[in-house]
């Protein structure tokens, strides 16, 4: 359990509760970098950095709690990500053509595993992946997305719009039913 | 509200999902970060390293240029250099003769005399032409301005000639001002002190030349000079 305590001591350089957040939140800031990065290895990096980074630069800031301490964290686990994709011009906008939206009925809902859920993220396109992730599960707002991606606003809604509806027709075809229907 | 329930269970999903946890090897990331440090702290140090190591270099150079200065300053324009060199030349000719015939030390040692006493002759001449001035200041450095000179014509006259007649053109000399320069300063100013005596007088002059003009009221040397504090009214008649 991570106490303000030990952040404050992680503010003054003690190894020691550094090494206690980083075995705290070591793993969610890799499971977070691997919903960015598909490279497994890369995503080691990219924590590597980011954990360096909050511990050369958390003295700098004053925690009154810990949630916006995590939040803090994430964020820079996220422009981690970011700098990576954007080195390795990953990050591409995606242009398609409009599909028609496909709608997920309950059954299939409840039937999607996490193992599932996460493959289909992950074989997302870089740019459709990116953008989900940041609207949809990180939280992060348009306005936001653009600033951080040097993207226009109504870039961010397309993008997201095309990955949601490319996310649920990978969904529906992952349904045994639809795939049968599909091969009849 | 369908899709709206997907992306809830998607977004829930990734957050907790552990299908990563096999790839996870914190302390293979954890020996990134200290690398990382370990890096940070070494470049850190890097930059002070990279100037001390710039600073000693520039000051070593500092410091060799200017020994090279003062020991390859030119002899320029002075009769008792030249007069040493004359009389090392003398000594270049006997030394040219005694290596001829054998390079012994007894004949260098002899050299060695002969160019003492050349020195050391060309030295008093020029000492009876130039008078007493900083007789003994002179002397001292002539002193060793002569030692200097045997020292190289005596490791010349064991072999290399022509090396050291160029060596002996280049010496440590401190070359007696002359006592012009050490006036200019003050001649320049009086020089200056005279040209503002004669502006002043010429001022003076014009002024009590046109005292009756109007016109020369209106400069500013005039307004000046006129004292207008004293005479407003001759002034404003005038206008």
């Amino acid at each position: 359990m991570i106490t303000l305590a030990i952040i404050h001591e992680a503010q003054n350089k003690d190894v020691c509760a550094q090494r206690i957040l980083f075995d705290c939140y070591g793993k969610v800031f890799f499971r977070l970098a691997r919903r960015y990065i598909s490279d497994p290895v890369k995503a080691e990096d990219a924590v590597a950095e980011a954990v360096y980074i909050i511990f050369q630069k958390m003295h700098t800031c004053h925690f009154i709690a810990v949630p916006p301490f995590e939040m803090w964290m994430k964020r820079i686990v996220v422009n981690e990500c970011l700098k990576i994709l954007k080195k390795e011009k990953r990050f591409e906008i995606m242009i398609e053509t409009e599909e028609d939206p496909y709608y997920v009925d309950d059954a299939t809902i409840e039937n999607l595993s996490a193992e599932e859920i996460i493959k289909v993220i992950e074989e997302l396109p870089a740019g459709y992946r990116t953008i989900f992730n940041l609207y949809e599960i990180e939280g992060y707002t348009h306005s936001e997305i653009a600033e951080m991606l040097g993207i226009s606003p109504g870039t961010s809604k397309s993008q997201l719009s095309k990955a949601k509806s490319l996310l649920q027709k990978r969904i529906i075809e992952l349904d045994p039913v639809y795939a049968k229907r599909k091969v009849v | 509200m369908q899709n709206e329930r997907l992306f809830k269970k998607i977004k829930d999903t990734a957050e907790n999902a552990s299908a990563v946890s096999g790839e996870w090897d914190p302390e293979r990331i954890w020996a990134k970060v200290e690398r990382r440090q370990k890096k940070q702290k070494f470049s850190l140090w890097r930059p002070y390293a990279a100037a001390s190591v710039t600073l000693i270099i520039g000051l070593s150079l500092w410091f060799l240029s200017k020994y090279k200065e003062n020991n390859l300053a030119v002899i320029k324009g002075s009769n008792l250099s030249k007069a040493i060199i004359k009389a090392n030349a003398v000594g270049d000719s006997i030394d040219l003769q005694g290596s001829v015939s054998d390079n012994s030390h007894k004949k260098l040692t002899a050299h060695h005399d002969l160019r003492n006493k050349a020195t050391h002759k060309a030295i008093r001449q020029m000492r009876a032409v130039t008078g007493n001035q900083n007789k003994d200041k002179t002397l001292a450095e002539d002193h060793v301005n002569a030692q200097v000179i045997d020292t190289a014509g005596y490791f010349a006259g064991a072999g290399n000639l022509i090396a050291s007649v160029e060596k002996e053109e280049v010496m440590e000399t401190n070359i007696p001002e002359l006592p012009h320069d050490t006036l200019t300063p003050l001649l320049q100013m009086f020089e200056h002190a005279k040209r503002v005596r004669e502006e002043r007088k010429m001022i003076v002059r014009l002024d009590d030349k046109n005292r009756s003009m109007d016109l020369w009221l209106f400069d500013h040397a005039a307004f000046v000079e006129h004292h207008l504090v004293n005479e407003p009214k001759l002034f404003l008649q005038k206008r």
